[in-house]
């Protein structure tokens, strides 16, 4: 189903089962916004449950252009050091490994991820000190995406493209990049399980709201 | 004997990363791949039986008449003119100085694919005039090429002088500390070929491994992996633990004895019950010919 399926199947569960209390208007595209909310957390669920492989639903792009940018993210307090540089959207960090590849599109050259500043000690390694290391900002740009910072290059520091696998939080951001193109939203990105697990709980979730809000007090008979 | 000798070779034959995919499709885990270097290089150093190479290697001699030795020497056979060493040692396999620097550093992809490209600041022998030999290899994307001599070495009207390194001979030589060997002075500038034996490595300065190896760096990860589950609260991971360290511990035992026992081996634990450094024995350096 699309995203646009999905939410239409809510309102009319929640319309069926709303029948009879009251008449509600639903905007489709606030259940579209809610329905991924609800997509990634059915995800992390089955997760734990060890029933889905988070890695199974990375998303790749192939392509993304490198150039270098003042590590600072103070434009006022630059450090003068400018490591190549990338943004993507935003990644579902909840997930052990977010980020399942990032290197080079031909596969040859991978980096390190990390996700903290845990990278200051990468060249404390034992075997691969010397390899390349990434590092995902925690923080979002002006425009919601997050920078990604790459080192050690070496001679590499002349790469162009790359390319990144990487579980995202919402994966429809990727329209707001460059890298639309890649990105289809012909089907949604979660199995079928996936969805039939988020469009229940967000009926369940809208049924019990307005049914309790619309619960007619009865009155009070107990005799004393 | 010469069967005997080949069944003597070590077995020391798959890359060390082949213990992602035993750790994958056995143990259904998964690990990122640095972190799987940096622990299966230091669980090596415990299961300790490394294969051996003889190997030859083309060192640049600095001003003072130093250089730096591969990684994984073990021990040296002969340092010899780079001419003598082309024709006497061809038959070895050749680490290439350019992408494997003598220091106990493990160098990654990074370094090794850079060297595909002809390398920008050619050394170039100062008596000659003639560029570094591995300057004109044919390389192929690991920086392994054919070792061709330059045509420049064979032009008649170059200008010659009489080159110590353009002889044959053996070079005297002595070792500064465990990373640096130093020759006379008059060889400044020169490269000189250096036959030695040292730890199977491949083209990454990884070490090889063997089959068993390879299954015990696995579960010795996975044991790992459940270890930092466990820790998490993942009671499924935590009560699987102790199978999985049950396991390794025979993995690893199993690790260090090798597929097929030649008759020297067998010698060389025979004569460990009487030798006076019975620890020697089968020693994971052990030079094998």
């Amino acid at each position: 189903m699309t995203l646009v399926q999905m939410a239409a199947a809510v309102r009319n569960n929640t319309m069926g089962g709303m029948d009879g209390v009251d008449v509600l208007a639903f905007s489709l595209e606030q259940l579209q916004d809610e329905l991924i909310l609800t997509a990634s957390s059915v995800i992390i669920k089955l997760s734990e449950q060890g029933t889905l492989d988070l890695k199974r639903l990375h998303q790749r792009i192939d392509g993304i252009r490198v150039a270098c940018k003042d590590i600072s993210s103070n434009c006022d307090v630059p450090t003068n050091v400018a490591p190549p540089h990338f943004t993507i959207p935003n990644i579902n960090r909840f997930a052990d490994m977010p980020i399942s590849y990032l290197g080079s599109m031909d596969g040859i050259l991978d980096f390190k991820i990390y996700f903290d500043r845990e990278y200051r000690f990468h060249k404390f390694r034992l075997a691969t000190g010397k390899g390349p290391f990434a590092w995902v900002s925690t923080t979002a740009n002006s425009d919601g995406t997050y920078d990604v910072f790459l080192f050690n290059m070496g001679k590499y520091n002349n790469l162009k493209f790359i390319s990144i696998e990487m579980l995202l939080d919402n994966p429809y951001d990727l329209l707001n990049t460059d890298y639309y193109e890649q990105f289809s939203n012909a089907e949604f990105y979660a199995p079928l399980i996936v969805q039939q697990e988020a469009i229940d709980m967000l009926t369940k979730k809208y049924v019990n709201y307005y049914r309790q809000l619309k619960m007619h007090q009865k009155p009070n008979v107990q005799q004393l | 004997m010469s069967a005997q000798r080949n069944a003597a070779v070590n077995e020391h034959k798959l890359n060390i990363r082949s213990g992602i995919p035993v750790l994958s499709s056995k143990y259904g885990l998964t690990v990122d791949e640095y972190d799987y270097l940096d622990m299966a290089v230091d669980l090596l150093r415990d299961i300790s039986t490394y294969g051996t190479t003889e190997y030859i290697a083309f060192l640049e001699i600095d001003k003072v008449g130093n250089a730096l030795l591969p990684c994984n020497i073990d021990c040296i056979d002969a340092l010899v003119t780079r001419k003598m060493g082309i024709k006497n040692f061809s038959t070895r396999v050749e680490y290439d100085t350019h992408t494997l620097v003598g220091t106990d550093a493990y160098y990654t992809a990074t370094a090794i694919m850079e060297s595909a490209r002809p390398h920008p600041n050619p050394i170039v022998n100062r008596h000659s005039g003639t560029a570094h030999p591995l300057a004109a290899l044919d390389n192929d994307n690991l920086g392994h090429g054919q070792t061709l001599e330059s045509p420049a070495y064979k032009t008649p009207n170059a200008p010659r002088f009489i080159d110590p390194t353009e002889q044959d001979g053996y070079i005297s030589y002595h070792l500064v500390d465990r990373k640096t060997i130093s020759v006379d002075a008059k060889f400044a500038g020169s490269i000189l070929a250096l036959a030695y034996t040292g730890i199977s490595v491949d083209a990454e300065g990884f070490p090889l491994i063997t089959r068993k190896q390879s299954n015990a760096l696995a579960i010795m990860i996975a044991k790992y992996v459940l270890f930092k589950r466990s820790l998490k609260g993942d009671q499924g991971a935590a009560n699987s633990l102790a199978f999985v360290t049950a396991e390794a511990g025979r993995l690893i035992q199993a690790a260090s004895i090798p597929e097929n026992i030649t008759d020297n081996e067998i010698d060389g634990l025979l004569d460990a019950k009487t030798s006076f450094n019975r620890k020697r024995v089968n020693r994971p350096s052990r030079y094998r010919r």
